[in-house]
């Protein structure tokens, strides 16, 4: 692979990491969390009326703990699914 | 200054505002209507307010404003820039949330719907994602301690504090050259990130801005791109390196070649 196909991989892995970092992110009850695995590890230590810090350093109290990793699982799985198919087609090229 | 169009009165708790002013080089009221053209697929039934010398017909309404302060922009050669109304955007927004975003910031997803959601009274962005080296990093202002705060993107809700850090922002245009003597910028260009970047730093007494950071990177595309295509799912762009096809929103650095390319 020449110098020049390595960094249009980089870049384009890149850009795709670029996507994953914006689009992880979701509203919940005001406060902005990221739906990434040290989130997703976390929220199942929480419980119904925990307060908890967003990626602003907001707190914010989640009043219903199951919807809250409901939610978040969802958005993660989501995205990691897309990460996995753009992956494969940027690695592939 | 004269308003044009009316829109929905429920529309009014949050939109987006954009500034466009043509300058003998550079007609940037054809990059607004194509800069709204992708806001209406992405973040649709949001309201689109232009602030501009003339009438945007694509636009949910046009704020015709007298010519901003003139400024000088100078990479690749001195040309006339009028970035400097953007301060206006408090007393100027008829939203109670606004963002307010530069017309060659293309938008292609929905992540501005999320700024709206927080309750964040300020959201701009403070890493970037520089394209052509494929590097992710914050940039120092000047000499200065302090990293920049892009002025690109820009969410603020209208309260006290708000007023305020707009009211040093405009402080700190109109004392620019000893601003940029403290921080160590360029007198010449008035930047309106650095001015922005200033009054955040005073409202916060210089220290911690973390609260009011976009928790992800504004992908940027140096004045060393040229932008080839742009469809409305994606633009193409072309380095030393090669091309490349973004899909996601970007900041377009070289605005000549995006012109060219609308």
């Amino acid at each position: 692979m020449s110098s020049k196909q390595r960094f249009k991989l980089k870049r384009d892995l890149l850009l795709l990491q670029q996507r994953v970092k914006s689009q992880e992110v979701f509203v919940y009850n005001g406060c902005m969390f990221r739906a990434d695995t040290a989130t997703v590890a976390y929220a199942q230590t929480i419980q119904d009326g925990t307060t908890i810090i967003d990626t602003n350093q907001t707190p914010c109290k989640i009043e219903n703990a199951e919807d809250f990793q409901r939610t978040l699982k969802l958005k993660h799985n989501e995205i990691l699914n897309e990460y996995d198919k753009e992956y494969q087609t940027i690695i592939v090229r | 200054m004269s308003m044009t169009k009316n829109i929905k009165q429920s529309s009014y708790d949050k939109g987006i505002i954009l500034f466009s002013f043509d300058t003998p080089e550079l007609e940037y009221s054809k990059i607004t209507k194509k800069c709204i053209e992708l806001l209406r697929i992405y973040c649709p039934d949001i309201p689109v307010v232009v602030v501009a010398d003339k009438i945007i017909d694509s636009a949910d309404w046009t704020i015709l404003s007298e010519e901003p302060q003139s400024n000088i922009h100078n990479l690749r050669g001195p040309k006339q820039w009028k970035n400097l109304a953007r301060v206006d955007a408090y007393d100027l927004s008829p939203f109670d949330c606004t963002i307010v975003i530069d017309s060659d910031y293309l938008v292609y997803d929905n992540n501005l719907l999320k700024l709206f959601e927080s309750e964040q009274s300020v959201l701009a962005h403070r890493s970037w994602c520089d394209l052509n080296y494929a590097e992710v990093s914050d940039m120092p202002m000047g000499n200065s301690m302090l990293d920049m705060m892009w002025a690109t993107v820009l969410m603020f809700r209208k309260n006290t504090e708000v007023k305020q850090m707009f009211d040093h922002w405009r402080n700190a245009i109109k004392n620019y050259p000893y601003f940029a003597e403290l921080f160590g910028v360029n007198k010449r260009m008035v930047r309106n990130d650095y001015a922005f970047t200033i009054a955040m730093a005073k409202m916060q007494d210089h220290g911690s801005m973390d609260h009011t950071v976009i928790p992800w990177n504004i992908v940027t595309a140096n004045q060393n791109f040229e932008v080839k295509e742009i469809t409305s799912k994606n633009i193409v762009l072309e380095d030393q390196h090669g091309k490349i096809t973004v899909d996601q929103s970007v900041h377009i650095l070289n605005k000549e070649s995006l012109l060219n390319a609308i």
